[in-house]
Formats: C-alpha cells, sequence, structure tokens
C-alpha cells in the first residue's frame, strides 16, 4: 500500500476546485473522555464521550485576489454545501467531509509577501469519510464510474455530487447505480440522482443502496462540450453510544 | 549480556489486527499521580501517590487508506486493546498492552510533503506489561 503525497491531494467545496487556492489542509477528529474513576480503581478510568470534527487549511491567491474572495464566499457561504478532502482524487480513495457553511475564512495581505488565505471548519453532526466515486478529471461525454464495493448487506449513504466546471453542455446530471452482486444488472437510484447541475452547482442526496455502487455522469445539451464533476460517497454511520 | 532492543523491531496490533506497517511513532507514559500533604510542621513538600494515569499513545504514520479506515471505525469505541511489543515480538520480548479508545485523529495534507495520519489512544485504566510467552 503506497502512501500518498500532499501534492495529489484535492480539496472540493460547494461546486468550485479550491485545489486551486489552498496548499495545506488538515482534519481534527476529536472524542472526549469523560472520567468514571471510582474509589476501587487503582488507574483512572475513562469512556468515550462527543465527537468534535474540525479541519483547517492554509492557502494563497492567484493573481486576482477579488475573485479567490468570491469564489471563497460562493464555497464556503452556501448552507447546503460540503467541504470534500482527498488524498488523492481517483475512484476507491477515502477522505473527509464537513459542512461548508461552518467556515470562517480569512485573507490577509502582507507587503512583502503573497496574498494568503486560511480556513477553519467546524462539524455539526461529525465529520463524514466518503469514497471518490468519480474523479473530477475533465470529460467531453457521458462516463459510467468504476464499481465500488460498499460491504455486504445494505447501507444508508450520502451522496454529494459537485460540478466544478463546465462548457459547452447546459449542464450534467449526477446519479448512483446500485447492485446487490457482480452478475447483477445495474439499477438507478432514484434518490441519489441529481437534477441537470450547472457549473459550481452542488447537490447533497440519502438513501440507501445495495453493496455494490458506481457514479454515472451525463451531459445535458447538445454539446460539443467539456465538464468536471466530483462524486463521492459516505456511508452514514451513527456516534458509537 | 542483555542487548538493547532496537525501536524499528517494534510490533503493534490495535483491536487485533497488525499495524506494524502502517505506524512509524508510538509510545507509552505512565504517571502516577501525587496528592499534596504538606503541613505546617514540614519544611519541604510532602507527596503521597495518588492514582496511576496512562494518559494516551500516540499512533503516527504515512496516511494509508487502511490505517486511515481502522481508525475512523474505532473512533470513540470503548474496551479496544493496543498492543505493542518490542524487540520483534519473539519469545521473551516484553510488551505493554492498554485498553480503551481512540480519542484523536488528524490527517495532514501539505502540498510538499507525504500525508500523515496523527492519533491518540485513550488508556482506560491500568497498563499490562508482560513477555511474549508463545
Amino acid at each position: 500500500m503506497t502512501p500518498t503525497h500532499g501534492k495529489t491531494h484535492r480539496l472540493y467545496a460547494g461546486g468550485h476546485n479550491l485545489s486551486r487556492f489552498f496548499r495545506a489542509f488538515a482534519t481534527d477528529e476529536q472524542v472526549s473522555d469523560t472520567d468514571v474513576t471510582v474509589f476501587i480503581d487503582r488507574a483512572r478510568r475513562y469512556q468515550p464521550g462527543v465527537h468534535e470534527d474540525a479541519a483547517s487549511g492554509d492557502g494563497i491567491t492567484l493573481a486576482d485576489p477579488e475573485k479567490a474572495r468570491d469564489i471563497m464566499r460562493d464555497a464556503l457561504g452556501d448552507e447546503g454545501s460540503i467541504v470534500v478532502s482527498l488524498p488523492v482524487d481517483e475512484p476507491g480513495a477515502v477522505g473527509f467531509a464537513l459542512p461548508a457553511f461552518q467556515a470562517k475564512w480569512a485573507m490577509s495581505f502582507p507587503m512583502d509577501d503573497v496574498v494568503d488565505l486560511q480556513a477553519e471548519w467546524k462539524a455539526q453532526d461529525g465529520a463524514m469519510h466518503p469514497t471518490c466515486l468519480l474523479d473530477a478529471a475533465e470529460r467531453t461525454a457521458a462516463v459510467n464510474g468504476e464499481q465500488i464495493d460498499l460491504g455486504a448487506g445494505t447501507h444508508d449513504v450520502t451522496l454529494i455530487a459537485q460540478l466544478l466546471d463546465l462548457a459547452g453542455y447546459t449542464g450534467v446530471v449526477c446519479k448512483v447505480q446500485h447492485r446487490a452482486t457482480t452478475g447483477d444488472a445495474w439499477v438507478d437510484v432514484a434518490a441519489l440522482t441529481t437534477d441537470a447541475l450547472d457549473e459550481h452547482d452542488h447537490a447533497t442526496l440519502t438513501a440507501t443502496v445495495q453493496r455494490y455502487v458506481r457514479a454515472v455522469a451525463t451531459p445535458a445539451g447538445d454539446g460539443p462540450g467539456t465538464y468536471a464533476a466530483s462524486l463521492v460517497i459516505a456511508t452514514n454511520q451513527e456516534q458509537p453510544a | 549480556m542483555t542487548t538493547a532492543l532496537h525501536g524499528k523491531d517494534t510490533i503493534v496490533t490495535l483491536d487485533g489486527v497488525d499495524i506494524t506497517s502502517l505506524v512509524n511513532t508510538t509510545g507509552v507514559e505512565s504517571t502516577v499521580e501525587d496528592g499534596d500533604v504538606t503541613t505546617f510542621a514540614d519544611k519541604a513538600r510532602r507527596f503521597i501517590p495518588g492514582l496511576e494515569d496512562n494518559g494516551e499513545i500516540p499512533l503516527e504514520g504515512p496516511f494509508k487508506v487502511a490505517l486511515h479506515t481502522q481508525l475512523v471505525a474505532l473512533k470513540g469505541v470503548a474496551g479496544k486493546v493496543l498492543r505493542i511489543t518490542a524487540g520483534g515480538g519473539g519469545i521473551g520480548m516484553p510488551y505493554v498492552e492498554a485498553t480503551g479508545f481512540i480519542n484523536k485523529l488528524s490527517a495532514s495534507f501539505d502540498v510538499g510533503d507525504p500525508n500523515g495520519i496523527s492519533s491518540s489512544f485513550k488508556v482506560d485504566g491500568e497498563l499490562e506489561h508482560g513477555v511474549v510467552e508463545e
């Protein structure tokens, strides 16, 4: 198993590719501990408590700080958008996701250095750890993603779809298909089918799926054109009691 | 003559899974709390031993999916066993075993560095010290 390098890390939020601006990102997941020590104990006893998950990022702006500011506002200000962090943007890669609207971000303008960005996020109900279904490569036509095995049984999942770039087409419909065994035909999951997304649109959908899933992205309109869409899927798990 | 043990031969298992190939940093720090019993008659501080507190055991390594997946699944789940064995784990090699839970998990991504994972295992109760017998 090969370790990954930071240079392959990708950060998407609210339909925007924040990898253009950020150069460092760190997650911070914590579980509080509750002291349950009693007289008969010889050492401190602890039980897990509440989960608190957060993340932070550092970056720089390009030649147009005002555009970066507009993107940050759009990406991190929408209540429905989710920040997705992937160590490498390829199907099967497992990442980290939390609500983008709880971000606090800042830009600073030093006299002798580039304009820089800092952002901090806090999760409300705990971070998710989604698996990449479709990488955000530039495509010119419809695509079926690779099969991803979620494990035996059925799974309650959250799909996070983001259309990062679009040209020539009028939109892109993103959906998930599933099947119980590798011998079955693929079946659309209606609840995990987006409307035709416009550039920088995003959608977060939930449903119950079978063991095997794959993403399908279909551009709308006559084209020719190009698009880049990121689809990740997270298994919904309750915090342990 | 006793031979010193090198850290590179450390074996680490978490919840029964060998994670030796996934981590490169760990360690144990055990503390006995002290109770200050100094009175007016004393010329120097007086202490008596209190509870043992075995703190948090760090588990760090390069970012690999297998380690990340396991730590995510164990985060906040009580009653897990972490065992650190020195010297390659042969018969007679010392080990430390702790029961507790993963209470911190961080991943770091920097454009100029390999990705990394940092986590800590909160120890619940006493540590078990022993030697490998079979």
